[in-house]
């Protein structure tokens, strides 16, 4: 099992008052699963993606990744993971402006400690995986919505991570640059990649193989294989609070 | 923007091709990452960040600039004085010391009055030392007085005539260039024969050759038998301002009580001290000093008029070095104001960082080695600034400022530890930051 979450809490305390931001959340997700976590806003789906990437740690409650409690890691083990095992892609595309592409795709490798010499090889192959390579010495502000986020797919790329966390990847592109990106995490998915889309669109979510609909910090449903009939139809519930 | 069937289709196989799958990690591209480099790397970044924002940046800088400009500066100037002053006291020959009626250093005019009443040193003393102190190598009495030097048509202004004896060449370690000195025969006969500083003998007699010749001191006749080799230049003064001639000559002319001190070599610098004590106790016992007494003349080493100088100016260098510290500490302040607006700033950057596996002192050090590069450059300014200051020090005024190596590594070395120092406090914030708060930041 890639991820496992059993019993997840997260407990904000925003002045005196206490947020359940997550309720108790368990949910397995294997390797190269594509899935879409959905749900309105405050539902608790950017917390739950922020554990599952990393970036926040459960109140209560266990997240193992590939086996690895990540519950009880500290901040640099948790940057450690991150740019091991996950490859972020933002709604806001979060490139640094004063890089140009290359050198954002590239940010990763200088934390993994890879070697300059191996950088640009890889780099290279993931500017080419997103179709860049000839707008890879241009800085963000000389490309286009479409073409940002695929510089920050490409980044997301470049450790080979186990998991690419996507939140909301195309709700600052237009419906037409937006299915071009879901294509590409399409394409993603085809070689083997595990996909988590974190989205409110029911249109974007359908491009997933399983979909989790969370209210109320609590997963209201968990549905497979709905996209398209040859992958059968749902499979029920996978709650197990 | 391509076709969407071209993309697609092309990234697919892309994607097949780089291998991706997950859960690899990044083991294929990991290596060693020698610190050097990805040092190199992280100044890189750091000059661009300063680059972005030109303007903000010389300004934060030039606190920086100017407390290194001061320090370089000064230390210049201090290294400058001090080494004209350690010339000076050198040519007072090395491993000597001289016995004089004054004690070096300030006194009112009583004292003034009581050290006139000392007894004067005769000649019989030198001869005493020079018999009963083992320590002591070479001995000689000095008088001055002061007159003109002339030569024909030519004529210098009032400079000092020292009466010495023969033995002055080994006490002071001076060198006659041209010539001789004049030796004992001369001395005992109280010949008129003069050995000429440098520049006199240049003043007078140009191009010619001056061995033989006449001049006068004061209004009696001198031979020329040698001219001594130049010791340079203090504060824009001559050393060599001077002519010397036999001790006894001085008292012929000029009256026998015009003694005023001894200068005295000791045998070695192992030996300068019994040489003081045995020259103390020599002079203690010909003048009849009972040991409760205290002595009535002085002993002046190179040590205490080194002291002495220390003493003298350590204050204004405090003063000096304490200015431009505070300039420096202004710089720094002004690094760190700049440095809490750029973590404010980039606030969203470090979250971006930190999101893609930065790690707190990843972080820590981009900020700190822009702090630091930031402040450097501000150095390197000072440098050049100080450089130039101290040109212009040197050319306008007897100060011999001068920047050396080390001055070099001194504004590196200070700007950029002030760059660390006050860049630490932001760096830290900025380390500390939460990535989700970070990449929520507008």
């Amino acid at each position: 099992m890639l991820i496992q979450l059993e019993g997840v809490t997260k407990v904000y305390e925003v002045g005196t008052e206490k947020v359940n931001a997550l309720g108790g959340v368990s949910l397995s997700i294997e390797k190269n699963e594509y899935l879409a976590i959905m749900g309105p806003s405050g539902s608790g789906k950017s917390t739950l993606m922020n554990v599952i990437g990393c970036l926040d740690t459960p109140t209560s409650g266990s997240y193992r990744l590939k086996g690895q409690e990540v519950g009880d890691l500290d901040d640099d083990e948790l940057a450690e993971i991150r740019s091991a095992e996950i490859g972020f892609v933002f709604q806001t595309f979060n490139l640094l402006p004063r890089m140009t592409a290359f050198q954002n795709v590239e940010l990763p490798l200088i934390y993994s400690k890879a070697h300059r010499r191996t950088r640009a090889e890889r780099v290279w192959g993931v500017m080419d995986a997103v179709g860049l390579r000839d707008r890879a010495m241009h800085r963000p502000s000389e490309l286009s919505g479409g073409q940002r986020q695929r510089v920050a797919i490409a980044r997301a790329l470049i450790n080979n991570p186990s998991i690419i966390l996507a939140d909301e990847p195309t709700g600052n592109l237009d419906s037409g640059t937006g299915e071009e990106i879901m294509q590409v995490f399409e394409g993603l998915h085809r070689a083997g990649n595990t996909i988590i889309l974190v989205t409110h669109e029911e249109y974007i979510a359908e491009h997933a193989n399983r979909i989790i609909r969370l209210h109320d910090g609590l997963i209201s449903s968990d549905e497979r294989g709905v996209r398209g009939s040859s992958l059968g139809g749902p499979v029920g519930s996978a709650e197990r609070v | 923007m391509m076709s969407k069937h071209d993309t697609t289709s092309e990234m697919t196989r892309a994607l097949h091709d780089i291998g991706a799958g997950g859960g690899g990690g990044a083991q294929d591209v990991s290596g060693p990452l020698l610190p050097a480099s990805r040092f190199l790397e992280s100044v890189v970044s750091a000059l661009k960040a300063i680059r972005a924002n030109k303007m903000r940046s010389l300004l934060t800088s030039l606190g920086i600039m100017i407390g290194v400009m001061n320090v370089v500066g000064m230390v210049g100037l201090i290294s400058g004085v001090n080494r004209s002053v350690a010339d000076l006291f050198s040519s007072m020959g090395t491993n000597s010391f001289v016995v004089t009626k004054m004690p070096a250093g300030n006194f009112n005019y009583t004292e003034y009055l009581e050290y006139m009443r000392r007894p004067d040193f005769t000649h019989r003393d030198a001869e005493a030392i020079a018999e009963q102190c083992p320590a002591v190598v070479a001995v000689s009495p000095q008088a001055i007085v002061v007159k003109k030097i002339k030569h024909g048509s030519r004529s210098t202004k009032e400079i000092g005539v020292l009466g010495v004896t023969p033995e002055y060449q080994y006490v002071s370690d001076a060198d006659v260039g041209d010539g001789r000195f004049f030796a004992w025969p001369e001395s005992d006969r109280k010949r008129q024969v003069v050995v000429l500083g440098h520049p006199v003998a240049e003043h007078l007699f140009g191009e010619r050759d001056p061995i033989g010749q006449n001049v006068l001191v004061g209004n009696r006749r001198f031979r020329v038998v040698g001219v001594m080799s130049p010791m340079g230049e203090m504060f824009g003064q001559s050393l060599d301002e001077y002519v010397i001639i036999p001790y006894s000559t001085v008292g012929k002319l000029y009256g026998a009580r015009l003694m005023t001190r001894l200068s005295v070599k000791a045998r070695s610098g192992e030996e300068v001290d019994a040489a003081l004590e045995q020259v103390e106790t020599t002079l203690r016992i010909r003048r009849g000093l009972k040991p409760a007494q205290r002595s009535n003349f002085e002993i002046i080493t190179q040590s205490q008029l080194t002291e002495m100088y220390e003493n003298l100016t350590r204050i204004t260098w405090i003063v000096m070095i304490g200015v431009s510290a505070i300039a420096l500490i202004v710089g720094g302040v002004g690094i760190m104001n700049i440095m809490m607006v750029s973590v404010t700033e980039r606030t969203r950057e470090i979250g971006i960082r930190k999101a893609v596996g930065a790690q707190s002192r990843d972080v820590l050090t981009q900020f700190l080695v822009e702090a630091a590069v930031l402040s450097g450059l501000g150095g390197i300014f000072g440098l050049l600034a100080a450089v130039g200051l101290t040109k212009a020090v040197a050319s306008a005024t007897p100060i011999p400022a001068s920047i050396e190596l080390w001055s070099i590594i001194l504004a590196l070395g200070v700007s950029i530890s002030v760059g660390v120092f006050f860049g630490f406090y932001p760096a830290s914030k900025a380390a500390k930051l939460d990535p989700i708060e970070s990449l929520r930041y507008e």
